[in-house]
């Protein structure tokens, strides 16, 4: 990761050196939707991309949706998966005491389909001290991705929504004119910060995005509303704080 | 099916009223193959030592174990991990609802302890006594977000 982009800009797109921890991890969330849909012969990439002809709309998407997402939180440690094929980036920026985002966000964005998550920033709901990893599934391109404002932008769609009642439509216009537009292939991470204005258009390319997204946090910083214990689970330690939270034990105990 | 008896927040109520909390508790309960028995709350006299938890404990309920709302009730006064440690000690469970966190011996609370041990160092260190003051004075026409003594 070149660090001074991404502090400049707020945001950076990182190759994963070890593409297979990618595959693999991908491999597993297709078959258990390929499972959930009643089987298939297709590859994951051709699945993913082409999963719109399934005709799966409304509550129907939702619920397999949910089904996959308590999956890959529950059965699949996708946290720490991710984690391993971004260590150097993400203790590089955390540091070595890292705490994971407990669930795992799972979006599928079919062509046309008009329910997108609004423009937003996730922080300061989060804490401002998280990194977001969004790492896609399947090739992104054009409007199957999304828009991300650098950090001179935000300030200006931020300022352009507390000037008036109509100032949510011009900073979510703002968006998706000036946004940075994704183009990263399959096997590639956008870390950002989460104070970032986003937002998702209507796909209108041919395929389906399917992207994960999770967030790490030190485990000492400040946790944002979400809470620490509500949000978050130990990823690892470093050995002092390791031997530290042992005396901490023997205070409290 | 698990049986267990619930210890809801009181401090928490006027964010999480007590009907909600009931909510929660009782989904945790079914996550856990169960469901609530019974349930107390601390007065707030008795918030920073437990006072009715340890006295229903006393009394030795026939269940699996105890959910509290939130792992917040065993920071307040101090950090409470020698109670923990004693339900623990004595046989029950002890699970979480809001964070849907759950300690069923002291193995598993030794390896949640940094998560908890953070979570009250956080909370203590970042929520000041008005956490919600900032949001109150933003949307400044809800009745009580204005201190009038210090208005000009």
């Amino acid at each position: 990761m070149d660090v001074k982009k991404f502090i400049e800009r707020g945001f950076d797109i990182v190759a994963v050196e070890d593409l297979d921890k990618l595959q693999g991890m991908r491999d597993q969330i297709y078959r258990k939707a390929a499972d959930l849909m009643g089987g298939t012969n297709q590859d994951a990439e051709d699945f993913m991309n082409n999963f719109h002809r399934q005709e799966l709309r409304g509550p129907a998407l939702n619920t397999m949706r949910m089904d996959l997402i308590r999956y890959c939180s529950e059965e699949m440690d996708i946290g720490q998966t991710i984690f391993d094929a971004f260590s150097d980036q993400l203790i590089g920026l955390l540091g070595p005491d890292v705490v994971v985002q407990k669930t795992t966000n799972l979006v599928i964005q079919q062509p046309g389909d008009p329910d997108q998550v609004p423009t937003h920033r996730d922080s300061p709901l989060n804490s401002p001290f998280e990194i977001v990893c969004w790492i896609p599934l399947v090739n992104i391109y054009g409007t199957k991705g999304m828009y991300i404002l650098d950090r001179d932008k935000t300030d200006v769609a931020l300022n352009m929504m507390k000037s008036s009642e109509s100032g949510y439509d011009k900073h979510a216009k703002l968006t998706e004119t000036e946004g940075h537009i994704l183009e990263m292939p399959f096997g590639h991470a956008l870390f950002f910060w989460p104070g970032l204005v986003h937002s998702v258009g209507i796909n209108v390319e041919q395929e389906t995005r399917w992207a994960l997204n999770i967030r790490y946090k030190n485990l000492f910083a400040p946790a944002g509303a979400k809470g620490q214990s509500e949000f978050f689970k130990v990823l690892q330690l470093s050995p002092l704080t390791k031997m530290a939270l042992e005396f901490e034990k023997e205070v409290y105990a | 099916m698990k049986a267990f008896y619930a210890c809801l927040d009181c401090a928490f109520v006027k964010y999480a009223p007590q009907p909600l909390q009931h909510l929660a508790v009782a989904n945790k309960a079914a996550k856990q193959g169960g469901e609530v028995s019974f349930y107390t709350l601390e007065d707030f006299e008795t918030l920073s030592y437990q006072g009715a938890a340890k006295h229903k404990l006393a009394e030795r309920p026939a269940v699996n174990g105890l959910i509290f709302f939130t792992l917040r009730q065993f920071f307040y006064g101090s950090l409470h991990l020698e109670f923990l440690n004693s339900i623990l000690e004595q046989g029950y469970e002890v699970h979480f609802a809001r964070e849907d966190v759950s300690i069923h011996n002291k193995e598993e609370l030794d390896q949640i302890f940094p998560m908890i041990y953070s979570s009250y160092q956080l909370m203590h260190r970042d929520e000041p006594r008005e956490y919600w003051r900032p949001v109150w004075d933003s949307l400044d026409d809800i009745p009580d977000s204005k201190d009038p003594k210090v208005e000009e």
